[in-house]
C-alpha cells in the first residue's frame, strides 16, 4: 500500500465509522440525504480522488479511489459515492473540474429529440444528482454527454437495498455533448468498468462485513447449552463464507491491480462475475446462520445483503460479463491457459495444446 | 479479516521468461511423444524417465540451496514450473512428494548427513518419497494412529500399518508418522515422531490398493519389525506431530489444488471455440473466473510461505475452494459438449473426462476433507 493510500484508507475508515449509523442508513432509506456525511467527504477530498489537482481534484489514482469503495462498502455507505466518482472521472477526462456535488451516470441507448421528452430509467440516486452523464448509444451513434438536472422531473424508485434508482423525465431534453465516436465508444466502456470495478470493491467490503456479523453473532448466541460455534454445521457456514471472502479478496486485487495499470478488461470482468457469485452464496449462508432475527429490519445484516443481491445485478451481473469474455475468447487466437497466465507460447498454434 | 487478504503477485519479465523456457519444453516432449495429457498428472501420472528429465534441468527441488543439488531459485519459479506442468497434464506424481515436501521438511529439519544422502538424489530425479500417514482405522483423526515404533541399540523397530500410501510401489523412501511413545488421551499430538523408512527394508510389504478406475497408485504399506536407525528420524524424537503440521500449507496450498482438471477445461474451451459456441463459452469464462481467483489466492500463499509466515489458514481454504473447483469443471463441461466419457476413448476430450469424473471425489478428500479443512477455517477465523 502506498503512503496516499494508506492515509486515505484511514481517513476514510474513519469517517464511515464515526458517522455511518444504523440510524443514518435508516433516514437515508425513508427520504432524506446525508447532508453532514456528505460534507466531510467533500472537505476530506473524498469525492475527487484520481482527478489531477489542476482540475480541482486531491490527485491519487483509481486504486486509492477503489480502497475507499471498498470501505464504503463495508460500512454500508448509503451516499452516491461510485455514482459521483465515476461522473467526476469522466468530466475530468474531458477537461471539467470536479465539483463536489453528487451526481450520477447511466449507461444505454438513448433517443434524444428536442421537444419530446426524455425519460432517463434507473437512474442511481437520480433525486439528488446535481448532473446525469448520460454514454453509450446517443440517436444511434456511441456518444458521451451530460444533463444539468435543474427542473428535471423525478420518479422515485429504488433498488433491493433502498437505495435510489430513480426515473428523470426531462421535457425539453438539451444534451451538452462531451464527445461523440470512437472516443465516446471508450470512454463508455472506461465507465462501465469503473462501474463494475467500483461495485467488486464495494462487495468484497460488504462480504468482509457479513462474515464479521457471522463470526459475531455465532460467538455470541447459545442453543443447546453452547455458542453456536460449537456446532459442525455452523462451523460450515463459517468456513464456507470466509472461503468465499478471501477468494473475493483475490479476484480484487487482481482486478485493481489490472484496472490501475490500464491492462484489465478480462480481469474486471472475471472480478465481477466471481464477487457477484459469493454475494449470492455467502448472503444466503450468512441468513441461514442468523436464522429469524436476520430476516428483521431491526437487525443490521440486511443492511449489506440488500446491497449485495442488488449490487450483483448492476454494472453488469455474471451473466453479462461471461458473455462479453465468451466474445473475447471467438476473436482470440489463444489457449485458455494463455490468457489465463496472459503469456502466449511461440509459433505453436494455441489449438494444439493439449 | 486480515488473514484472508494475500499478497498480489507480479511477475517479472525473468519470470515470464522462464514461463516460455518451460512452455517450449513441455510442447516438444509432447509433440514428441515423451507423455500424453492427462487430468490429475500429479498422483496417476508416474514417469520416473520423466522426471529423470526434469532432474536434469534443475526443475526438481529448484528452491533449495546449491550444495544439496538445487538451483536457489524463488518459490514463484517454482510455482511458475509446477502450474505450467499440470496445465499440460505431464507424468509428475513419481517425483511429486519429494519436491513438495519432503525435500523442504528435511532442509528444514534434516542432519547434515540426511541432506547430504537424499537431496542431491531427489534434485536428479532418482529418489522418490511417499508420506505414510493414514492408517486403517486413523483417518481424518489421524492423531489416534498406532503404528509404534520402539527404541532399541542404534535405532528403533517400527510395527503397523500405512494406508492409502500414493506411489508406494514406485518410492524408494517413506515418511512415516508413527508413535514413538504411547498414546496419553489428554495430550493426543505428544509422543509421534517422523521416521524416514527405506521401503526395500526388511519387514516391509507393499499392497497395492486398487483404485475404483482398476488403476494402481494407492498401496497398504505392512510394516513388520522393520528396523530403523537413529540417524533416519526426523528433527526431533516426540516432534513429529507438530513437524507434520507444518508440512500441510505446502500440501494443501498449490497449484495441485486447482488444476487437477484443467486440462479438461481447456480441451472444453478449445472446443466450444472452434463451434464458435459463444453460450457454451460463457460458462467457461464462469469456471475460469474462479479459477483465475483461485490462482491469485494460491501464489499470494507461495509468496507468504517463502517469507516464513503462518499460511496454514489460508492454505486451508486454497484447497477447500480449489478442490471444489475441480470438481465442478467436470460438471459443468458435461453438458457443452456432446461426449461418451471413457478412459480408454481415443478422443481427448472423453478421455479426460473419464479422468476427472472418476478421480474427481478424491479431490476434497486426500490432503485433508473439506469437513476437517472447514473446522480448520471456522476455528481460525472464530479467534481472529
Amino acid at each position: 500500500m502506498s503512503e496516499m493510500l494508506e492515509f486515505i484508507a484511514d481517513s476514510a475508515k474513519k469517517i464511515f465509522r464515526d458517522q455511518v449509523t444504523k440510524e443514518l442508513n435508516e433516514s437515508v432509506e425513508s427520504g432524506a440525504f446525508p447532508e453532514e456525511l456528505w460534507q466531510v467527504l467533500a472537505e476530506s477530498g473524498m469525492l475527487s480522488i484520481g482527478v489531477p489537482e489542476a482540475l480541482g481534484g486531491v490527485g491519487g489514482d483509481v486504486e486509492d479511489a477503489l480502497a475507499v469503495l471498498h470501505l464504503a462498502g463495508k460500512h454500508a455507505v448509503p451516499a452516491p459515492l461510485l455514482e459521483t466518482l465515476g461522473a467526476v472521472w469522466t468530466l475530468a477526462e474531458f477537461g471539467e473540474e470536479a465539483e463536489p456535488l453528487p451526481m450520477s451516470f447511466v449507461i444505454g441507448d438513448f433517443l434524444i429529440e428536442e421537444g419530446t421528452p426524455l425519460k432517463l430509467e434507473h437512474v442511481p440516486w437520480g433525486r439528488v444528482a446535481s448532473k446525469v452523464i448520460v454514454a453509450g448509444t446517443i440517436n444511434g451513434k456511441p456518444g458521451i454527454g451530460q444533463f444539468s438536472t435543474d427542473g428535471i422531473q423525478v420518479v422515485e424508485n429504488q433498488n433491493l437495498a433502498g437505495e435510489p434508482l430513480d426515473q428523470l423525465v426531462i421535457n425539453d431534453p438539451d444534451i451538452e455533448l462531451l464527445s461523440e465516436g470512437e472516443q465516446a465508444k471508450q470512454a463508455t466502456a472506461r465507465l462501465l468498468e469503473i462501474g463494475a470495478a467500483g461495485r467488486s470493491a464495494m462487495m468484497a467490503g460488504a462480504i468482509e462485513h457479513v462474515l464479521n456479523l457471522c463470526v459475531f453473532y455465532a460467538k455470541e448466541r447459545q442453543q443447546f447449552g453452547r455458542p453456536l460455534t460449537r456446532f459442525q454445521a455452523i462451523q460450515h457456514h463459517i468456513a464456507a463464507i470466509a472461503g468465499e471472502a478471501a477468494a473475493v479478496l483475490g479476484a480484487l486485487s487482481g482486478s485493481n491491480d489490472a484496472l490501475s495499470r490500464g491492462t484489465g478488461s478480462d480481469e474486471i470482468a472475471m472480478a465481477k462475475i466471481r464477487i457477484s457469485e459469493a454475494a449470492g452464496t455467502v448472503s444466503s449462508r450468512a441468513h441461514q446462520l442468523h436464522a429469524a432475527i436476520g430476516m428483521t429490519y431491526e437487525h443490521e445484516l440486511h443492511l449489506s445483503t440488500r446491497r449485495l443481491w442488488t449490487w450483483r445485478e448492476e454494472y453488469g451481473n455474471e451473466t453479462y460479463w461471461a458473455n462479453v469474455l465468451a466474445e473475447r475468447y471467438l476473436t482470440k487466437e489463444e489457449s485458455l491457459w494463455e490468457s489465463i497466465t496472459k503469456t502466449k507460447r511461440g509459433n505453436v498454434h494455441a489449438g494444439s495444446v493439449v | 479479516m486480515k488473514e484472508l487478504q494475500l499478497p498480489l503477485v507480479r511477475l517479472t519479465p525473468e519470470q515470464e521468461a522462464f514461463r516460455h523456457e518451460v512452455r517450449s519444453f513441455l510442447d516438444e516432449e509432447r509433440k514428441k511423444g515423451t507423455f500424453a495429457t492427462h487430468a490429475d498428472s500429479w498422483l496417476s501420472g508416474y514417469s520416473a524417465e520423466f522426471s529423470k528429465m526434469l532432474g536434469k534441468r534443475g526443475w526438481i527441488g529448484m528452491t533449495w540451496p546449491k550444495e544439496y543439488g538445487g538451483s536457489e531459485r524463488s518459490a514463484i519459479d517454482r510455482y511458475i514450473l509446477t502450474e505450467e506442468l499440470l496445465a499440460a497434464g505431464a507424468p509428475v506424481a513419481s517425483h511429486w512428494f519429494a519436491d513438495r515436501q519432503s525435500g523442504p521438511l528435511l532442509l528444514n529439519l534434516g542432519t547434515e548427513e540426511q541432506k547430504d544422502f537424499f537431496l542431491p538424489k531427489i534434485t536428479k530425479g532418482e529418489c522418490f518419497f511417499s508420506i505414510g500417514l493414514s492408517e486403517p482405522n486413523s483417518g481424518s483423526d489421524l492423531a489416534s494412529l498406532k503404528t509404534r515404533a520402539e527404541k532399541v541399540e542404534g535405532g528403533w523397530v517400527v510395527n503397523g500399518m500405512k494406508t492409502w500410501t500414493s506411489g508406494a510401489h514406485h518410492s524408494h523412501y517413506m515418511i512415516t508418522l508413527c508413535r514413538t511413545s504411547p498414546q496419553d488421551e489428554k495430550r493426543r499430538h505428544d509422543g509421534m515422531s517422523q521416521l524416514i523408512i527405506d521401503l526395500s527394508a526388511e519387514g516391509v510389504s507393499i499392497r497395492p490398493i486398487q483404485f475404483l478406475t482398476g488403476e494402481h497408485h494407492f498401496n497398504e504399506v505392512f510394516l513388520e519389525n522393520v528396523f530403523v536407525p537413529d540417524n533416519r528420524v526426523i528433527g526431533e524424537v516426540g516432534n513429529g506431530w507438530k513437524q507434520g503440521m507444518l508440512e500441510l500449507a505446502y500440501e494443501r496450498s498449490g497449484p495441485e489444488r486447482i488444476l487437477s482438471t484443467f486440462p479438461l477445461l481447456q480441451e472444453a474451451q478449445r472446443l466450444l471455440t472452434e463451434q464458435q459456441d459463444q453460450k457454451g463459452l460463457a460458462e467457461v469464462a464462469k469456471l475460469n473466473a474462479r479459477l483465475w481467483s483461485l490462482r491469485n489466492m494460491s501464489i499470494g500463499v507461495a509468496q507468504m510461505l517463502e517469507g516464513g509466515k503462518d499460511v496454514a489458514l489460508a492454505a486451508s481454504l486454497v484447497k477447500d475452494l480449489g478442490t471444489l473447483f475441480e470438481q465442478s469443471v467436470a460438471e459443468a463441461v458435461r453438458l457443452l459438449l456432446p461426449m461418451r466419457p471413457s478412459v480408454t476413448a481415443e478422443r481427448l476430450l472423453d478421455r479426460l473426462m473419464a479422468e476427472s469424473v472418476l478421480h474427481g471425489p478424491g479431490f476434497t478428500i486426500r490432503g485433508g476433507t473439506t469437513e476437517i479443512l472447514r473446522g480448520i477455517v471456522a476455528k481460525g477465523v472464530a479467534s481472529a
